[in-house]
């Protein structure tokens, strides 16, 4: 294989990337996009946040509940308090937003955000009233002091940074997951333009009429893939960054570290996802014989690839035996646990292995499909 | 012009069959329906059983500490606790039996404290530690048990009633309000999603097989035609949403979701959500419409569509967060409105006042697509594609002289400062002063990449920038600009005095009224007015405007400018008068084809403004 000649296929279709606006689209639109969001959600949040912690209740309490309890809540000015004898079946929750029996026993509405928001602050105020009474209880018998130092309780982060394991617990969960999956949709969006779109364009007859083997150009077409891949995915991730710097400065305990090893670890894992991604997209792209034909097919293998990519999502799930065969998922739960800074070599190379192997597989099948005539200059209409 | 109906029911009945033979579009939509119950049922069973593994799971603890033999005993009570035997003594071999999952929580007691020690970053730690604290709860009880005995008082003083809460909704009401925190968004993005799947194919497609100008050769007017267009994709719109979401309603019950069989949908939910989403049909079909008429390949349409995608997404999105409730003021936002609407139905907590204002607030944003959609329609350039599509001249050498830049070149400028802009006020008040910041995005993003580019575009400054004072016979669009603002401003301080209950005072601005109390007036008038005075004009109303006008028409040029205008101020809640402001500027600007009126308003409102503050 003559790497200049691979290297100019690569070129030229990087080139053409440039001048595709929905490839760059692709790319760079969240880059805009995540600032404008979060501030916008930000600014909506504050918005109802601010809004829960100023709105009054109105609630309804039944004249059994005790005459301490019912006191305290009258004091507490959110709650505009009627004592009541109602049938709790036919409680109007537009009118009111709760009803609290002896017990006690709080009836509310889940349909009303309202009640349920009562019934909080509800639960906060009977153990604050519980604690008020016991309190002047246990002072009466003069053992309120023994009594709060008994089992006094402290947790400390085993690191010594509790925040920072915070971050990166959370950074471990966001990181591998959207590099992956803005590569994915980035080789998703090149792919169909590198099969189909060449074969609309009838530009693929004159690619092979030229000097250059179909295998490099199978293997030009694919290293443009994966490079777009992996762009697009650190793009993204790019442009989450300024914000968690800006978010994270405002917690100054919270130190960020991340070694230079879980970076290079995430190139690696990611290396071989994208040459999976790119050779299944572009293999299926050369059975379709339009751009957009191979776009409509190609969104459904695209939402089946995601799926693995949410295993990282979910917290309690650990890199095990079964997992390490399970190709993407492997290299995620990993990916997250060198974020977090715990590597492990051996199982590193064996996933890297594995998946450098599923990939082997894919791009196989991706240089079949390439040498099939049949499928490459179209035969039946599909 | 008299449309004849029978000419657009042709052109439904085209499209309808056209669209029905479209095996890739039938495809790309009721694909999802065969493997999303599937991926989900898949989905929930595999967390359940990740779940079901963790809670199952014994943590490892190891007590490090001489421990009373009652906690020790409790702890060994717990079936999913087990004790580490011999456990590393140091921190620094605790700290490694962690990152080696050999334990979980380290149990000591130091200065007369329990202190657990764990890793706060995994969730089997957390979890391992909340058990250990169960454990320490009750023994707690247990010693404050004996000591309030011992001193004469009850016990009953420790064992206050427990706290129970019942919830009345039934459950179809439960169902209703579990999937309203995401139904409404999903229904409005996936219509909006078949909504430009089938525009494409009416516009996009025909333009490349070339039918296009079969179609304007047949006895039928462009009217008809587009009518017919428009009302084929909103019925085959609306009929997709419809098997779609039937589909999944038949569907998930099999795949072990019983919330869905209970949300027992009735003809008056189905009535309330359709009725709110005709004015929705209506403006995303005319607005796919009008960007797959732009553009000459089905790939440069799915460009265009992707940030109408995000127009939609956006306001769909916000409409999910939790607590969010239909107002007066929300009713007003088209899209969210109609989100928060089906939220409403979905609780049975719908507003019939807020209905009609939300229906007729989208009706008005949909007549005003139809427009742009008709617009578009009518130009001969669009229909038939000029061929060009956008292209980077690498090479300064290669470009020639121009007066103007193009409007896509201006759009990605503005694109790229805004993002640069966001980001160098996000990073770096990390580093340096507010002034230095402020100084450097006004000078040094709003100026000088305007500048940069159009020098290396070879474009005429002059031209570009609209830098030229206004001709006499140009004067009197100064006075109506200058009325203009007025108005704007008046608008802007009402608008201030109304909100002004519902928002604290932003931290930014406090932040900002303690940076300048400390400058000299002078400088303050050089921060606060005359530096954005000048910098966002030149960008806006100078590099921006006129290549936009120019493309989209003046109007179109100065609501895009003021669009930007108020984004980049990154203030929310005064989004509005804003874009108030800036649709006075853009005006002045377009009319006199200067930009030194729009800049010498700017400095005098923001000169006002601070005049205010003092």
């Amino acid at each position: 294989m003559a790497s200049h000649k691979v290297y100019a296929i690569f070129t030229k279709e990087m080139l053409s990337l440039f001048r595709d606006k929905k490839a760059l689209m692709t790319m760079l639109l969240p880059v805009l996009i995540y600032p404008v969001m979060m501030l916008l959600f930000l600014g909506v949040f504050n918005m109802v946040d601010q809004d829960r912690e100023e709105q009054a209740f109105k609630l309804y309490v039944n004249p059994q509940v005790s005459e301490g309890l019912i006191d305290y809540l009258k004091s507490d000015k959110r709650l505009e308090v009627t004592i009541q004898d109602a049938v709790v079946a036919n409680i109007d929750y537009e009118a009111v937003d709760g009803y609290l029996m002896e017990g006690p026993k709080f009836y509310f509405h889940s349909s009303f955000k309202k009640s349920i928001d009562l019934g909080e602050h509800l639960k906060t105020s009977y153990l604050e009233y519980v604690e008020s009474t016991r309190t002047e209880a246990l002072k009466d018998l003069k053992v309120f002091d023994a009594y709060n130092g008994l089992v006094l309780m402290k947790q400390e982060d085993i690191s010594g940074n509790g925040d920072s394991r915070v971050l990166s617990m959370l950074l471990g969960m966001l990181v591998p997951y959207m590099v992956v999956l803005y590569g994915l949709v980035g080789t998703f969006t090149l792919s169909s333009d590198l099969s189909a779109g060449e074969k609309e364009r009838a530009t693929l007859e004159t690619i092979f009429s030229v000097p250059v083997k179909r295998s490099e150009i199978i293997t030009g077409k694919l290293l443009a893939c994966v490079a777009v891949g992996i762009l697009s995915g650190l793009i993204n991730l790019t442009a989450m960054f300024p914000l968690v710097l800006a978010l994270a400065s405002s917690f100054p305990a919270m130190e960020l570290t991340v070694s230079v090893w879980a970076f290079v670890l995430l190139l690696l894992h990611v290396l071989p996802i994208m040459v999976i991604f790119s050779a299944v997209f572009i293999g299926m792209g050369m059975f379709a014989r339009t751009y957009q034909e191979s776009q409509s097919y190609g969104s459904l293998v695209m939402i089946l690839l995601m799926v693995p990519t949410y295993v990282v999502i979910l917290p309690d799930v650990q890199f095990s035996g079964a997992m390490a065969f399970v190709p993407i998922s492997n290299a995620m739960l990993l990916m997250r646990d060198a974020i977090m800074g715990s590597i492990n070599w051996a199982q590193t190379g064996l996933v890297i292995g594995y998946n450098i192997g599923i990939a082997a597989i894919a791009v196989a099948a991706m240089a079949w499909v390439f040498t099939s005539d049949r499928v490459i200059f179209g035969g039946d209409s599909a | 012009m008299k449309l004849r109906w029978h000419m657009i029911w042709n052109g439904i009945v085209k499209e309808a069959m056209a669209l029905l033979r479209n095996k890739r579009v039938l495809f790309g939509i009721f694909g999802p329906l065969l493997i999303m119950p599937a991926l989900l049922w898949g989905y929930d069973a595999f967390s359940s059983s990740v779940d079901r593994a963790a809670e199952e799971s014994k943590s490892q603890i190891a007590i490090v500490s001489e421990m009373p033999e009652a906690l020790i005993a409790l702890m060994k009570k717990r079936e999913d606790i087990a004790l580490v035997q011999n456990p590393p003594k140091t921190l620094e071999d605790q700290r490694k039996a962690v990152d080696e999952n050999q334990l979980e929580v380290v149990l000591s007691i130091e200065d007369g404290a329990y202190m657990l020690r764990y890793d706060f970053g995994r969730s089997n730690a957390q979890r391992a530690a909340s058990r250990a604290i169960e454990v320490l709860d009750a023994y707690r009880l247990t010693l404050q048990k004996t000591l309030v005995s011992d001193a004469g008082g009850d016990e009953a003083l420790l064992n206050a009633p427990k706290w129970l809460a019942e919830d009345m909704a039934t459950d179809t009401e439960t169902a209703r309000s579990s999937v309203s925190g995401y139904i409404p968004a999903f229904i409005i993005l996936y219509l909006l999603m078949t909504l430009s799947s089938f525009a494409i194919e009416m516009t996009t497609t025909e333009k490349e097989g070339g039918t296009m100008e079969t179609l304007m050769s047949l006895p039928i007017t462009r009217m008809e035609l587009l009518t017919g267009k428009l009302l084929a994709c909103m019925l085959f719109g609306l009929m997709t949403l419809i098997v779609i979401l039937g589909g999944f309603y038949a569907m998930l019950p099999f795949f072990g979701n019983t919330e869905i069989a209970q949300l027992n949908v009735t003809f008056g939910l189905l009535s309330t959500i359709l009725l709110t989403l005709v004015p929705l049909l209506i403006l995303g079909a005319a607005m796919t419409i009008a960007t797959g008429m732009m553009a000459n390949s089905y790939k440069e349409s799915s460009a265009y569509l992707t940030p109408v995608l995000f127009m939609f997404m956006i306001p769909a999105y916000i409409g999910t967060i939790p607590g969010l409730e239909l107002s007066g003021t929300l009713s007003l936002i088209p899209i969210l409105n109609a989100t928060l609407l089906v939220k409403d139905a979905f609780l049975g907590q719908l507003n019939w006042s807020l209905f009609f204002i939300v229906f007729v607030i989208n009706l008005l944003f949909a007549l005003m697509s139809l427009g742009i959609m008709s617009k578009i329609f009518s130009s001969e350039t669009l229909i038939f594609g000029s061929g060009k599509e956008l292209t980077f001249q690498l090479k300064r050498g290669k470009l020639v002289k121009r007066e103007l830049l193009e409007a896509q070149d201006v759009l990605i400028v503005l694109a790229t400062v805004i993002v640069l802009f966001v980001y160098l006020n996000m990073l770096l008040p990390l580093f340096t002063t507010v002034e230095v910041t402020f100084y450097s995005s006004q000078y040094g993003i709003f100026v000088g990449i305007p500048l940069l580019v159009l020098w290396y575009l070879k474009a005429d400054l002059v031209a570009s920038l609209s830098l030229r004072l206004p001709r006499v016979s140009e004067l009197r669009f100064v006075a109506e600009g200058v009325l203009l603002w007025g108005v704007a401003f008046g608008l802007s301080h009402l608008y201030g005095l109304w909100i002004a209950p519902y928002i604290g005072e932003a931290p930014t601005l406090v932040g900002l009224e303690q940076q300048l109390a400390a400058m000299p007036l002078v400088m303050q008038f050089v921060f606060l007015a005359l530096t954005p005075g000048i910098c966002e004009e030149f960008l806006m109303r100078g590099f921006a405007l006129k290549p936009l006008g120019r493309r989209f028409g003046g109007v179109g040029g100065v609501f895009i400018t003021a669009a930007i205008f108020a984004l980049i101020h990154l203030d929310f809640v005064r989004l509005v008068p804003t874009f108030l402001l800036g649709l006075a500027f853009g005006t002045v600007t377009w009319r006199s084809k200067s930009v030194y009126p729009a800049m010498i308003l700017h400095v005098l409102n923001n000169a006002i403004a601070l005049f205010m503050i003092q």
